[in-house]
């Protein structure tokens, strides 16, 4: 009776559900953090429910299923859109409302936690331990052996004050939150900071921008609704920072603006600058990058007056200036986006309904058309990191707003990916 | 012998009681967490090493300095009482101690030691 009661109390709390997505799905998953009745969680440990946002990439699905081994049971699998990781479990159709299936989905796990969803993964660790060695770690002295199938570290020069210890390596991503879509890094630890990254990108068929930017390449298109576009890219973009920072409320505050930034006018935009700017003080300072490696915002917000839009006929007479920050670092981006943000609503508001000719290149909301970070980027991050702890480099990776590589990259995901599934299994072999 | 067997009847229900717990855990608890749900959260990566490894400390010479400088007010506790007693003498003996101490400090501090990384 008393258990019954606290499940139905349970079942009517807020869905906790951690979001599964590519380039594809990322406008819906930041629909999903204004959603009532659904929490997005940052971990799979806090939530109940795995949502897959598709279309999601093959190449992603051995990650998202150990992601979705990862939440505790009683779980729940989902998928909203074609081409998810698991095809049981609770389908909604991608244009549909997914809230409705997860409160009902969520309350029947509550009702029968049997019924929990079953793991993707080994039930048992695929290799034993083998107590070999003076400390049954499988190897002479304290390193070498592979207890339980996975090597021991082994040690390396550190970064910064050149004592050799364990060097760790680490594979994150792509489901980590703050790491754009489809970015996977290996990481290699030394203590706090990190010793040596690689940043792996996995090639996608879709994008995040707002198809406006590819076809105003092209065709004709409204000046205004370009505009509105690169504005709410823009808050958007913010909004991700401050809400893997953990200020949730500021976040969704921006993401309430960019549902309709012209509604909210530029002063309304520029007053969410001041408030941003001031909480979000402790990114000053972090992640400074050469201005030249840079595009779009990111490069402005180094000091550079660089924007394809100076040059476009189209914003002759609205009488656009690109503004910049002297700075460079996470703090300053942040500033310039919430400012190109409300430049851009001021733009629209001017424009009317003038058109924008095909033929001048296209300033996208990272940079000049085709969206591309730059060969430089990945680059410039990956010297960036060594001796940095990782808050650094996570909060300079969100506040680049990264493009998902999309057409742009170079390098496969990852070259680990066969043994990435069951790195204990591999590595026994 | 009184005191002796209180401990013994404390140590012995404690032992039992624990016992008891575990063997009750064991016997009705369910085990519910399958090998792939307790691996580490990396955002669908999955870790390559052991997690037995020898993690840089940073803050060692900080937490050094700290444990030596709080060490000294340690003895300034029974040394308070001995003033009360021997007066001047006491308070000049202190006062080298101290001396010394603080070059320590000086030391320390050319050093750079008290500067974060």
């Amino acid at each position: 009776m008393a258990v019954s009661f606290l499940r139905r109390l349970a079942a009517a709390a807020v869905v906790p559900v951690f979001p599964l997505f590519g380039p594809a799905g990322r406008s819906r998953a930041r629909a999903l953090r204004l959603a009532p009745g659904v929490d997005v969680v940052a971990s799979p440990r806090h939530a109940s429910v795995a949502l897959s946002i598709g279309p999601l990439d093959v190449d992603l699905y051995p990650f998202a299923r150990v992601v979705h081994d990862q939440i505790p049971a009683p779980r729940a699998r989902a998928a909203w859109g074609e081409r998810a990781p698991w095809s049981d479990g609770l389908y909604i159709g991608g244009a549909d409302d997914p809230i409705p299936g997860l409160q009902a989905c969520f309350r029947e796990l509550l009702r029968a936690p049997a019924g929990s969803a079953p793991v993707f993964g080994p039930r048992d660790n695929p290799v034993e331990w083998r107590g070999v060695g003076p400390y049954g770690q499988g190897g002479e002295g304290m390193m070498g052996g592979a207890p339980y199938g996975r090597r021991l570290p082994m040690t390396g020069d550190d970064p910064s004050d050149g004592l050799a210890l364990d060097r760790v390596p680490l594979a994150v991503g792509p489901f980590w939150p703050g790491l754009p879509p489809n970015l996977r890094l290996e990481v290699e630890f030394q203590g706090d900071v990190i010793a040596s990254l690689v940043t792996c990108p996995q090639p996608s068929a879709s994008d995040d921008l707002d198809p406006i930017f590819h076809q105003a390449q092209v065709s004709p298109v409204p000046l205004a609704s370009l505009e509105v576009a690169r504005a709410r890219h823009l808050l958007e973009a913010t909004s991700d920072f401050l809400i893997f920072h953990g200020l949730d409320g500021l976040g969704r505050r921006l993401l309430r603006l960019a549902r309709d930034p012209l509604g909210a006018g530029p002063e309304q935009i520029r007053a969410a600058r001041r408030w941003t700017r001031a909480v979000a003080l402790g990114a000053r300072g972090i992640g400074v990058l050469d201005g030249e490696v840079l595009r779009g915002p990111n490069t402005r917000a180094a000091g550079r007056a660089v924007d394809a839009r100076t040059e476009d006929p189209a914003y002759a007479d609205l009488g656009f200036v690109p503004s910049t920050q002297p700075e460079g670092d996470a703090l300053a981006r942040l500033a310039q986006r919430i400012e190109e943000a409300a430049q851009a609503v001021a733009l629209a508001l001017l424009a009317g309904d003038r058109e924008r000719r095909p033929g001048p290149a296209v300033e996208g909301p990272r940079g000049e058309m085709p969206v591309s970070d730059g060969p430089g980027v990945r680059p410039a991050l990956e010297a960036f990191a060594i001796g940095r702890p990782w808050d650094a480099l996570l909060t300079t990776v969100v506040s680049l707003d990264l493009a998902p590589w999309c057409w742009s990259t170079k390098g496969p995901f990852s070259r680990e990916m066969g043994d990435s599934q069951d790195g204990g299994a591999e590595a026994a072999t | 012998m009184g005191a002796f067997w209180d401990i013994l009847v404390v140590t012995a229900t404690t032992f039992v009681l624990v016992a008891c717990l575990g063997g009750l855990s064991g016997g009705f608890g369910r085990r519910t967490h399958p090998f792939s749900s307790t691996r580490p959260v990396l955002g669908g990566g999955t870790p390559t090493t052991h997690a037995w490894s020898r993690f840089h400390v940073r803050f060692y010479p900080m937490a050094l300095l700290f444990i030596a400088f709080e060490m000294e007010m340690m003895f300034m506790y029974p040394w308070a009482v001995v003033y009360v007693r021997e007066g001047l003498k006491a308070l000049a003996e202190m006062g080298m101690f101290l001396t010394i101490l603080s070059v320590g400090i000086a030391y320390a501090w050319r050093e750079g030691a008290f500067e974060w990384q």
